[in-house]
């Protein structure tokens, strides 16, 4: 019994109080992450949050000044001594603008990782052609990468990540230079193939869609530090602050004294005020009309389809967004309803969610 | 204002053309004749420099030194380029380096000679090409590596790191990354080398007391300065002969040479 609190069972990645600044501008401050063997991890953060910096220092192309990373049980660097160069860390990285090495063909770009390894010329060939017809590269293998579309450049970049199968998979923004059209099924691909080859991954991202789709546990980094770990449901349906809730899913939020008075007047709702309200926060998707509800000014009205997309005046400074299955006009007057309310406090932080029936 | 700019470039283009144009019809005068422009024609100074003088031979000199003191910098060039565009080295070696091409590369070559064949001549490396070659290191080697630093800084990053990833040490990625992307660096490098070193004529004069290994430059600037008479139909014959090798060079990398000549400002 005295023993169990010692052990320590170690993930297959952790990242321990990484700290990084350059110069004044500490951009990671204490970040810890763990990854299990074949987790799918997103780090989710708008541009310039640091996304890149924890990548590269789990590649090792950048050291921290504090805190340590360990592979698979190996610490890689403790931000001391003790430092395993990128060459040597076996990690497979598929980079934004995918930097493949534009005076090879498809085929040596994704067999370089191999022959640096001096794996015999056919297990290289046979290895390439395996991962060429699960990416569906192999018409292409004798291309130069200037003669290639930017999905298949991206596919030749993720073969060459994967062929050596590495113990880690890192991607830095693999989705953002293709065409927005085919985003969706490249990303179904590669998720497909992910959880097919079996490897851990981690991939940086400022598309809450991307991350929402991709991870099996989303990491949310702001002003470098890490504010909420979870899945994608968990991120979605209990946002930690008003920076999380906006982030992923666009959530209204609006001061609570512009609201409470409103909800006041709503018997329905009145039953659910809450004590320490600073603000009060409902998405579009939860909204419907209803005679008794919060009344607003229509400002905008869209039709796509499978919805109406409402923007409303409700006497605040930004209008709210609603989903409606019904049309309405511009400057009609119509009361809604949300179905489940976000409560954060002053800070933004969340307090309390309620669902109404 | 056209009509200004118009004039000044006829005056440039002149000064290029008269001088030539005059080497030209000098160098098919007969031997006595002192009539400009030349009355008779003849084809006798060119049968002289090549026939007598073997001008060829001093041409191959040049070209023979010029080349093999190319290669010598490109593999000194090569690596201290790279590990001051990119590895990681020790900030005052860092300094000292890049310290060191700067002096070199502004300090008048004259500056070095004295040093320079003294101790080519302790190592018994003077009138052998690879003494001229390795004293063409004054104006090659800083000019080269300052070159090619500035077209390794200009490589993408991203590629290094990727090949890094893929478990290439700094030598595998010199090999197999950098150095097939930098070709057009390195044909720059070579390019203004050729076009600097072909009318050397200061070290390859002292470096080289025996005739056999002569450049052209030293055979032309040595008619001029003969103590005998200056024959000018035979000078200037060898002199077009000179000039016919680095056209032709120019002639075809042409498209190369203003991207060179751009290259230290921006690869």
């Amino acid at each position: 019994m005295v023993l169990r609190g010692k052990v320590r069972r170690m993930a297959f990645l952790e990242l321990r109080n990484i700290s990084k600044s350059y110069g004044k501008n500490r951009v990671l401050d204490k970040v810890s992450l763990t990854a299990e063997k074949s987790e799918f991890l997103v780090i989710l953060g708008a541009s310039g949050e640091g996304k890149s910096t924890i990548l590269n220092i789990i590649s090792g192309v950048i050291r921290p000044d504090e805190g340590e990373v360990v592979i698979d049980g190996q610490v890689v660097d403790d931000s001391n001594k003790t430092y395993v160069p990128p060459e040597l860390r076996d990690i497979g990285y598929v980079f934004q603008n995918y930097a493949l090495y534009p005076h090879m063909s498809a085929f040596d770009n994704i067999a370089f990782p191999l022959k640096m390894r001096k794996l015999p010329e056919e297990e290289i060939k046979k290895r390439v052609r395996e991962v060429a017809e699960m990416l569906r590269i192999s018409h292409v293998l004798d291309h130069k990468p200037s003669q290639l579309s930017g999905g298949q450049q991206q596919r030749v970049a993720v073969a060459r990540a994967i062929v050596k199968q590495p113990k880690l998979l890192l991607m830095d923004e693999p989705f953002s230079n293709i065409d927005p059209a085919l985003r969706a099924s490249v990303r179904w691909e590669i998720k497909t193939l992910v959880k097919q080859v079996g490897i851990t991954t981690v991939m940086a991202t400022h598309d809450q869609e991307e991350a929402m789709s991709l991870a099996d546990k989303i990491l949310i980094l702001h002003k470098g530090k890490i504010i909420q770990t979870g899945t994608p449901e968990e991120i979605y349906n209990r946002p930690v602050n008003t920076y999380v809730a906006d982030f992923v899913g666009g959530m209204n939020i609006l001061p609570a004294n512009i609201l409470i008075p409103q909800i006041e007047s709503i018997a329905e709702l009145k039953s659910l005020s809450v004590e320490n309200i600073g603000y009060i926060g409902f998405r579009a998707e939860h909204t419907r009309l209803d005679d008794e509800g919060i009344k607003g000014r229509v400002i905008g009205s869209e039709y796509r389809g499978d919805k109406w997309v409402v923007l409303a005046d409700i006497g605040s400074d930004k209008p709210v967004k609603l989903y409606l299955t019904t049309k309405v006009n511009v400057d009609d007057t119509i009361r809604f309803l949300p179905s489940r309310i976000y409560f954060f406090d002053s800070q933004g932080s969340l307090v309390d969610t309620k669902t109404l029936v | 204002m056209a009509s200004l700019s118009d004039a000044i470039l006829v005056i440039i283009v002149l000064s290029v053309i008269i001088p030539l144009g005059s080497l030209i019809l000098i160098s098919f005068m007969p031997p006595g004749e002192r009539t400009f422009p030349p009355v008779h024609y003849t084809l006798d100074n060119y049968f002289y420099v090549l026939d007598k003088l073997k001008f060829y031979q001093n041409m191959f000199n040049t070209f023979y030194f010029i080349t093999l003191a190319v290669l010598i910098s490109l593999v000194i060039s090569i690596p201290t380029a790279y590990a001051i565009a990119r590895l990681p080295i020790n900030y005052h070696l860092w300094v000292l380096t890049v310290g060191l091409v700067i002096l070199v590369k502004s300090l008048p070559p004259g500056s070095l000679l004295v040093p320079i064949y003294d101790w080519l001549w302790r190592l018994k490396l003077t009138n052998t090409p690879l003494g001229v070659a390795i004293s063409y290191q004054v104006y090659t080697l800083p000019y080269t590596i300052w070159l090619l630093t500035s077209f390794f800084l200009d490589l993408p990053r991203e590629i290094e790191v990727a090949a890094r990833l893929d478990g290439a040490g700094s030598f595998s990625r010199l090999i197999h990354v950098i150095l097939p992307i930098s070709i057009p660096g390195i044909i720059s490098a070579v390019i203004m080398n050729y076009l600097n070193l072909w009318n050397e004529y200061m070290y390859s004069s002292v470096m080289v007391s025996s005739s056999r290994y002569q450049t052209a430059a030293v055979i032309l600037g040595q008619m001029v300065s003969s103590e005998y008479v200056v024959e000018w139909g035979v000078m200037a014959a060898a002199n077009v002969l000179s000039i016919i090798p680095a056209l032709i060079f120019v002639s075809f990398v042409q498209k190369n040479i203003s991207r060179a000549i751009t290259g230290g400002i921006k690869g």
